[in-house]
């Protein structure tokens, strides 16, 4: 067997047919992607899921809830995976539908192994870049964590383009406390620039407008 | 007396006329004849009056001569005319003279007395008794009577007969031809106007009467033919978008276990491609393609089954009706495509046992496909025949006939088949499906050339008693 490209991702396939879900696990597991198959939404629900780099591959026409009524609860729940559809009988009012809620792909069944496989990688790909992004913003909040009320208040002013001498003013400081609090701002967040900070400030939220 | 019976209205009108004018002119009539037989009986006695008074002299001269002889003859005259019937002259003592009219009969109406005085007119020598009978008054008025009777009966008639012809003529005919125009209405009538035989337009009650039943009638037969067209299209729609669903639902079956096959395929393949190649993963791979392939026939045949289960509702059904029913749904249509369509059912035909949806859809199509194959005849009569005849022992036979473009030699085999189509837009679904049906009702469907033109399709059923025996 070939070394596994992507060991730490799964792509997860809901579809009401027994013998579609075996035959797209197969196709998977030949390239070495990790599968797990549910016959419903409900049953994909229930399980727990790995929480690593994923993709949905989803049927539209599914007993209880429909595929993109599916999409529609997953986004309503807050919960960010990259669905690719495939169906029977597709129109085009439902792929678009389906296109503009997000969907990585609309596949008429049957379809090309190398067009599902593409699609599936561009999904998990995506899943991963957000998840990293995600990451990286939860690093940045636990580092503004770690700021004193008055670093933090500073660090709002600063980023929002105000000077040292006005700072002080604003919070009736000295000027060179309001340095010293930069500094440490400046040191805590990690920050190599101004503009580094600003960045950052936007990214955690806490940014003002000037 | 027909018009009269066929005019109730003029014959009411006519009876409340001559009622009241019987009533008035005999009022007045009696009236004038009480008042002109009280003037004649004064007028008598008077006359009398005058008559004795202006005798009295000579009466009174012989009376007082004793000249019984012009006595006798003045009471004679006196006697001879008018009311006086009977005169008599006494003296104190006894009767001297006496006349009677010689026809008198029964009782004077009146009697008096007049004294009779001397020469020198202060002493009464005598007494002139008058006898008065009114009897020729009472013959007078008696004919009178009748006379004015007859004349006024005369004229009520010919007052009444003339009412009669002005009103028949003016009014009542008009509203009987109206009253017959509006209750003969029907919907989906060929629009005549309503006409009244007039010489001219008045611009009267009735002619504004006529006027809005016209405008009505167009009205009415404007929102028909909308509702018409509303309902063929429903109609077209409902189908269509049958079609559509039963399509979609039969891509998706069939193309799950094609997705499965195609998906099972590559990763087979792909199995077989790794180094080395993994056989016991390939041979999985085809077993299930195996398998998926069975189960696509399975959905086809179960498809093909739906159309010949019997778990549709059949019911006792007379063509004729459902013919009927078939021609008024695609009345709009026949209308705009300026199709004449006519009928030949025969009469009494028996029933046949069969989903009345189905056989209606198969109707509904073969009509529809007529009106289309004579869209593009413009040099003859676009003609659509529906007949239905009993066909040998058990069976009804029921034929389409239209005058269109026929259908080519070469494609008369092939019309039944599935996806098969002449028309650019059109599934090639519709005459397949129709053959399906009517064979699902043990029944046969087929076409031939129409003579001398256009085609014919024929449908044979079996009737109910028949179906019910095999």
């Amino acid at each position: 067997m070939k070394a596994q490209p992507e060991p730490q991702s799964v792509v997860f396939v809901v579809d009401d047919d027994a013998s579609m879900r075996e035959a797209m696990q197969r196709l998977f597991r030949s390239v070495g992607l990790q599968a797990e198959v549910f016959a419903s939404a409900a049953e994909f629900l229930r399980s727990k899921l790995a929480d690593v780099p994923c993709c949905l591959v989803l049927d539209v026409r599914l007993p209880g809830l429909s595929g993109l009524d599916f999409q529609t609860e997953l986004a309503k729940a807050n919960i960010q995976v990259p669905i690719i559809f495939m169906t029977g009988h597709g129109d085009i009012p439902m792929t678009v539908k389906a296109m503009k809620a997000g969907a990585i792909e609309f596949l008429p069944k049957p379809f090309r192994d190398q067009d599902m496989l593409d699609a599936v990688r561009v999904g998990i790909a995506r899943d991963r870049a957000r998840r990293e992004g995600e990451r990286a913003i939860a690093d940045l909040r636990a580092k503004f964590a770690t700021l004193t009320p008055r670093e933090q208040e500073v660090m709002g002013f600063v980023t929002a383009g105000l000077m040292n001498k006005q700072i002080a003013g604003e919070m009736q400081l000295a000027e060179i406390t309001v340095k010293l609090h930069r500094g440490s701002v400046m040191r805590k967040m990690g920050a190599k620039s101004l503009a580094d900070l600003v960045r950052m400030a936007d990214d955690v939220g806490i940014r003002k407008k000037s | 007396m027909r018009l009269l019976g066929r005019s109730r209205l003029t014959a009411r009108i006519l009876f409340w006329v001559i009622c009241t004018s019987v009533l008035v002119f005999s009022v007045v009539t009696a009236f004038t004849i009480w008042q002109e037989r009280e003037g004649m009986f004064l007028k008598a006695q008077e006359d009398a009056g005058r008559n004795v008074s202006r005798n009295i002299a000579a009466i009174s001269i012989a009376l007082w001569n004793f000249d019984k002889i012009t006595l006798d003859a003045t009471l004679l005259a006196l006697t001879q005319s008018g009311s006086i019937v009977r005169a008599e002259v006494r003296d104190p003592q006894q009767m001297v003279s006496e006349v009677e009219r010689v026809d008198q009969r029964g009782k004077p109406d009146a009697e008096w007395e007049v004294p009779i005085l001397g020469p020198d007119d202060s002493r009464q020598i005598g007494t002139l008794k008058i006898s008065e009978s009114y009897a020729g008054v009472r013959d007078f008025v008696a004919a009178t009577i009748a006379t004015r009777l007859v004349s006024e009966l005369t004229k009520i008639g010919g007052l009444a007969a003339l009412l009669f012809i002005v009103i028949y003529s003016v009014i009542a005919r008009h509203l009987q031809t109206l009253a017959r125009e509006v209750s003969n209405l029907k919907p989906g009538d060929v629009l005549t106007p309503v006409r009244l035989q007039r010489k001219k337009v008045w611009r009267d009650e009735l002619d504004t009467l006529v006027e809005s039943i016209n405008r009505f009638r167009s009205e009415r037969a404007d929102a028909e033919d909308a509702l018409w067209a509303t309902r063929s299209e429903l109609a077209r729609v409902t189908q269509m978008t049958t079609m559509g669903q039963m399509a979609a639902s039969i891509a998706h079956e069939i193309n799950q276990p094609l997705g499965a096959i195609v998906a099972n395929s590559n990763a087979g393949l792909r199995w077989l491609a790794h180094e080395p190649s993994d056989i016991a993963e390939a041979r999985a791979a085809l077993k299930q393609i195996a398998d998926d392939g069975h189960r696509a026939s399975e959905v086809i045949g179960s498809i093909r089954s739906m159309f010949k289960k019997d778990g549709h509702e059949k019911t006792l059904l007379d063509l004729n009706d459902l013919v009927r029913d078939v021609l008024t749904m695609a009345d709009a249509e026949l209308r705009t495509q300026r199709v004449f369509a006519s009928t030949e059912l025969h009469e009494g035909l028996p029933q046949v046992l069969a989903d009345r949806v189905q056989l209606q859809q198969v109707f509904l199509n073969l009509i529809m496909n007529a009106v289309e194959a004579m869209g593009s005849v413009n040099d003859r009569a676009r003609l659509l025949r529906v007949r239905s005849e009993i066909h040998d022992a058990s069976g009804i036979l029921v034929t389409v006939e239209d005058s269109g473009m026929g259908i080519d030699t070469k494609d008369r085999d092939r019309i039944f088949d599935a996806f098969f189509t002449t028309k650019s837009t059109g599934m090639g679904m519709g005459l397949s499906i129709c053959r399906t049906i009517i064979e699902a009702h043990d029944g046969r469907l087929w076409a031939s050339a129409g003579t001398p033109y256009g085609s014919t399709f024929s449908i044979a059923l079996p009737t109910a008693d028949a179906s019910g025996k095999s």
